[in-house]
């Protein structure tokens, strides 16, 4: 634990220890306890050496970052040197990792760092880093505790506005179980309340710092309150009181033991308080306690109050001389330890024991000094708050810039998605139109082949029909009679009978030719089948492969329906186009047969096959697809390496 | 002598000649005389026909069945006329004279008028005819030799089919196209279908296709 206790400014330059800080800085790493860790944590000399190797010693960025962060705080109160150097590493390397939390907490170490150097401002600043890096991390606790050291720091500027706002942050951000820093922010807000000369609030905020202390049992918190409360008392004359409380500070069980310097402290402010309040017969015994304890463990403030005090007892007592040199001894103490406030009081209170204008001329400068400094550091204050302010203001309308200009990408983009998405909906829709119209072109194209066929085989039929009524009704009936007649003519040639036999067997061959030209219809082909043979044969003509057609003698096209006609026409120039194209066959044959109400077919050559998976994605076999099972049909594809079989099924 | 009053209708003059010598050489033997008109077509026909008292005298008609049609159509053709004369003049006895050979037309030419002669063109010689005269004077009927083989064929057959399966046979041999069919036979598509397949089972053609069906029909004489 690192505790020290703040020296507090008193206003009309009255002498006690003001803000206790009990706060510990916890910029320890929580985990990476690796052996190599702890090695090098024990391995750890000291050196400026050692830290610019350390990047050869731990090329691993965030454990290097754990180690320097635990070096930093280890060396916080040992070495100032290695310290900021160490310090300055861990910043660089957390901001390079983005590691805020360890960012945060090396400010936090540096922060303390001026604190204790009494570098006001600069402690400000990285107390006020520290709370942006917490705040951003929502770690409020901590937030909370670096705004509370905002606070002391600028109380410590007697900037009592300022802290006092910083206070109330403070405390808003603490969770309440934080009661040692909510503690302190009490403690705190009571002092500037003194500072600004507001007696009852500062006696409410000891009071409610007392009750903290209480609640947490905490002794030496109790004896510091008592102790300040009492202080306040005392200035503003209410010695009972005054007293009363220091008592209540002295009552404190072992105090001695548990914090000399505080035990000192309230020891001398009791004797002071008793002094006040007309009760000066113990005062001696008691402050040269406080001093003697003060001399043993070197409490130069301390030291400086107790003397100055002395000065005053001997001043009262008429002792001009032991008044003067405990005074001097304060100033000479107070200007050795550039002790401003201290060395103001001194010199004040010699110059009205002496008149020696040259103390009140000195006391002059100096407070001028101090107010000057004091009026520097808090608008320094001011502007580390601003700029910083203004940073984050920057930082937040880039921000803003930034959220708007992803906002409006992401809608433009979104409206682009859905434009294109609509493009394509509308590309795809058009495709699929142009498919079916296609289809329907296709189907539409087939079906004036198909008519051009009848027509062209009902007009071969009606000839062929002519042809054989003129021979039927008229040559062979012309031929009958002529037959008969020459049969009714007497001759005595035998021929006779022989050429009129053979004229009987011309007639029959007439009527038969006649018989065979009407009913060749029965016999002929329907269009389909003549087109599909001509589809074979354009297909033989062409390619290496030869295309064999079977059609059974079960299937009669007749019966069939145009959109069957139609579909076994598409599907096989369809497959053999494939066959053609993709398969590399030597042979590919061709059947068609008919099972009572069924048209079935195969497609089957000797290629090298294809990914059946694959193509059925392609569009020749979604139509195919599309086209068979539009009329109830079924495709079945197999292909290996040896060949492809298409066969389908129609229902007729 | 016996007088016999023919009419002959018939409009290839040359065959209405034959006629002509083949009765002239019947008439011969002065048992018999022939009172012989003729119509060249069916008009003349039909006016012989409307005259009640010829009609009425007349013992023979000589009929061929493609004769073509009249102007006023009120007869089609020489079957039609047959069957009219066969109707209203039952003693008159009819012969018919036709160039047609399938047996379809035959059966149903033998089955609606009955002639008491049907004579072929294919078959017939002028000694056929005269034959054929004699016999329809004397004992009819007169049948040439292929209708003779007809009626032998559909005696012996034992297929009994009905006369619109009959009917559907003839149609599908002129390659009538199925939806036609269903109008010419007065069936619904299923109902020809239905006779179809049947048929194919009586000839022992099933499975196979209405050609062979037809082939085979013809071959056992239906067609």
């Amino acid at each position: 634990m690192r505790g020290f206790f703040s020296i507090c400014h008193g206003k009309k330059l009255l002498f006690f220890i003001g803000a206790l800080s009990v706060f510990l800085n916890c910029s320890a790493p929580e985990n990476n306890s690796s052996d190599t860790h702890e090695k090098i944590l024990s391995d750890f000399k000291g050196t400026r050496e050692e830290i610019d190797h350390l990047k050869e010693q731990i090329p691993n960025d965030s454990l290097r970052l754990s180690v320097l962060s635990r070096l930093s705080l280890e060396y916080l109160t040992k070495d100032s040197t290695l310290f900021r150097k160490i310090n300055a590493e861990t910043l660089d390397l957390a901001q390079e990792l983005s590691d805020v939390n360890v960012e945060a907490n090396a400010y936090w170490d540096l922060a303390y760092f001026y604190e204790k150097k009494s570098f006001l401002d600069s402690s400000y600043a990285f107390y006020y880093k520290a709370y942006q890096k917490f705040s951003e991390l929502k770690n409020y606790a901590k937030a909370g505790k670096m705004m509370s050291n905002m606070a002391v720091s600028q109380e410590k500027a007697r900037d009592y506005v300022g802290s006092e706002n910083s206070s109330f942050i403070a405390l808003e951000l603490l969770p309440q179980t934080k009661k040692k820093d909510i503690y302190a922010v009490h403690n705190n807000l009571a002092i500037i309340y003194n500072g600004l000369d507001d007696f009852e609030k500062s006696v409410e905020h000891h009071q409610k710092a007392i009750e903290t202390a209480s609640e947490i049992n905490n002794q030496k918190f109790l004896a510091n309150s008592f102790n300040n409360l009492a202080v306040v008392y005392l200035e503003n004359g209410f010695y009972e009181e005054a007293l009363g409380n220091i008592k209540q500070a002295l009552e404190i069980k072992d105090l001695k033991n548990i914090d000399s310097e505080l035990y000192a402290m309230v020891l001398d402010n009791y004797a002071y308080i008793r002094l006040k309040a007309g009760q000066s017969e113990d005062f001696l015994k008691s402050s040269r306690e406080a001093l003697h304890i003060r001399d043993s463990i070197d409490h130069k403030a301390g030291m400086m109050v107790s003397r100055i005090r002395l000065g005053e007892y001997y001043l009262d007592t008429e002792d001009t001389a032991r008044a003067l040199a405990n005074l001097q001894t304060a100033l000479a103490l107070a200007e050795e330890e550039q002790n401003a406030k201290y060395e103001l009081e001194a010199l004040l209170k010699l110059h009205s024991i002496t008149g020696n204008q040259e103390y009140l001329d000195r006391y002059l400068v100096l407070n001028e000094k101090l107010l000057n400094d004091e009026r520097g550091i808090r608008s320094k204050f001011a502007r580390i708050r601003y700029e910083t302010d203004q940073y984050i203001n920057k930082n937040r309308s880039l921000t803003e810039r930034i959220i708007w200009i992803s906002f409006t990408a992401v809608v433009l983009l979104t409206l682009l998605g859905v434009f294109l998405f609509l493009q394509r909906q509308k590309a795809n829709l058009i495709e699929a139109r142009m498919q079916n119209s296609l289809k329907e072109s296709n189907a539409e194209v087939f079906k004036l082949l198909l008519d051009q066929q009848k027509q062209v085989e009902i007009a071969a039929v009606k000839e062929r029909e002519r042809i054989a009524r003129d021979l039927h009704d008229g040559v062979i009936s012309r031929l009958f009679g002529t037959r008969m007649a020459l049969g009714f003519m007497e001759s005595d040639n035998p021929a006779t009978e022989t050429h009129l036999k053979e004229l009987q067997n011309i007639e029959a061959e007439i009527r038969n030719v006649s018989h065979n030209l009407a009913s060749n219809s029965l016999t002929a082909e329907d269009g389909v089948e003549k087109l599909i043979k001509k589809l074979i044969d354009t297909f033989n003509e062409h390619t290496a492969t030869s295309f064999e057609l079977h059609i059974s003698r079960s299937l009669d096209f007749n019966t069939l329906g145009d959109s069957v006609k139609i579909s076994i026409y598409y599907i096989l120039q369809e497959c053999l186009q494939n066959v053609m194209k993709h398969a590399n066959a030597t042979v590919c044959k061709i059947r068609l047969n008919q099972k009572e109400n069924t048209l079935t077919g195969s497609i089957t050559d000797n290629g090298k096959g294809f990914d059946v998976k694959a193509a059925k994605q392609g569009i020749g076999l979604t139509n195919l697809n599309y086209r068979i099972s539009d009329l109830g049909g079924d495709l079945k594809i197999h292909s290996d390496s040896s060949g492809t079989k298409m066969s389908f099924s129609i229902p007729i | 002598m016996r007088i016999v009053k023919v009419l002959i209708v018939e409009d290839h003059p040359l065959i209405v000649n034959a006629y002509k010598q083949a009765f002239e050489q019947i008439a011969q033997d002065k048992t018999v005389l022939f009172n012989i008109d003729v119509a060249l077509n069916l008009d003349e026909a039909g006016a012989f026909y409307i005259n009640q008292s010829y009609m009425s005298k007349c013992d023979l008609v000589f009929l061929d069945v493609q004769l073509p049609v009249g102007s006023d159509k009120s007869l089609l053709s020489g079957e039609d006329l047959g069957l009219k004369i066969r109707e209203k003049y039952p003693e008159t006895k009819v012969a018919i004279l036709t160039s047609l050979s399938d047996h379809y037309r035959l059966r149903s030419i033998l089955k609606d008028i009955d002639p008491d002669a049907l004579l072929l063109k294919g078959d017939l010689t002028p000694g056929e005819l005269i034959r054929g005269i004699q016999s329809l004077i004397s004992k009819p009927p007169y049948y040439t030799v292929t209708v003779l083989e007809h009626l032998r064929k559909n005696l012996v057959a034992e297929i009994d089919i009905d006369s619109t399966d009959r009917k559907l046979l003839y149609e599908l041999s002129l390659s009538t196209k199925n939806t036609e069919l269903c109008d010419i036979l007065k069936l619904s598509k299923a109902g020809v279908e239905k006779r179809k397949r049947n048929l194919k089972i009586l000839f022992e053609v099933e499975g196979e296709s209405d050609r062979e069906l037809i082939l085979e029909a013809r071959n056992r004489g239906f067609i």
